[in-house]
């Protein structure tokens, strides 16, 4: 895929954004379970 | 309470017959279709039984109800959404997730015969406006950047000869997704020459 390339979010063009990923092994069930207990 | 299944022959009838009962009961003589007919013990066996916890009928009959799935008491849901694909570019479709819920999966379908050979399709779970505090930390903005949370269909090659057809994704786990979050689709088309439309249908877990 070319860099170039449009891209479209939900139908409108934008420009490319910072993309972030959670790293390997992140534990997200205890996130999960931190921001639930916040309500 | 255990259960034990004997198969009886009848001679009367010339076929056999199917008799449920209790662990430790005597094994069944007689024939339940009629009383009257003529069973050849010799050839009754116990070709099965339930476990001990399973419920039973008046009959002795396991009780097997009729479960849509086993959901763990949360209710399914699929949910569909037709999209329409610009050609040559990337089309990212996001669904904002309003109440709490466990993804599973879904399915695609290309509904038209326009997609060619190096078009994709991904599927994630991202979060958009720092629903979990952690844009500081990967020095994201709110507003502008994305916090991927995790990609369940990546590089997904669209095979063009399969328009008309769901391409399933069942995990044999859940994913649970916070209100706030989003669902994002995102149709990697590299053909020139026409747009496209997919459907993508996701089932859930509310």
């Amino acid at each position: 895929m070319s860099d170039t390339k449009k891209i479209f979010v939900n139908g409108k063009e934008v420009q490319p954004c910072k993309k972030a990923k959670l790293p390997p092994g992140f534990d997200w069930a205890a996130l999960v379970k931190a921001k639930q207990a916040e309500g | 309470m255990k259960v034990l299944k004997y198969r009886l022959w009848c001679t009367t009838d010339s076929v056999w017959e199917e008799v449920w009962t209790p662990d430790g009961d005597p094994a069944p003589t007689l024939c339940p279709t009629n009383s009257a007919h003529t069973v050849d013990g010799v050839l009754t066996s116990i070709t099965g039984s339930t476990g001990g916890a399973a419920p039973v009928n008046d009959g002795g009959a396991p009780i097997q109800a009729p479960t849509f799935e086993d959901t763990g008491g949360l209710h399914p849901r699929w949910q569909g959404y037709l999209y329409n694909v610009t050609k040559d570019s990337t089309n990212i479709f996001d669904e904002l997730v309003t109440t709490e819920k466990q993804l599973r999966g879904g399915w695609y379908e290309v509904m038209d015969a326009n997609s060619v050979v190096g078009d994709y399709i991904e599927e994630a779970v991202v979060d958009k406006d720092d629903v979990l505090g952690l844009f500081a930390t990967y020095g994201l903005t709110v507003g502008v950047d994305v916090l991927e949370l995790k990609k369940y269909v990546k590089t997904e090659y669209i095979n063009p000869l399969v328009a008309g057809q769901r391409q399933l994704f069942i995990a044999k786990s859940t994913f649970l997704i916070m209100a706030g979050l989003y669902t994002r689709i995102i149709y990697h088309s590299v053909g020139t020459v026409n747009d496209t439309c997919i459907k993508v249908t996701t089932l859930t877990y509310e």
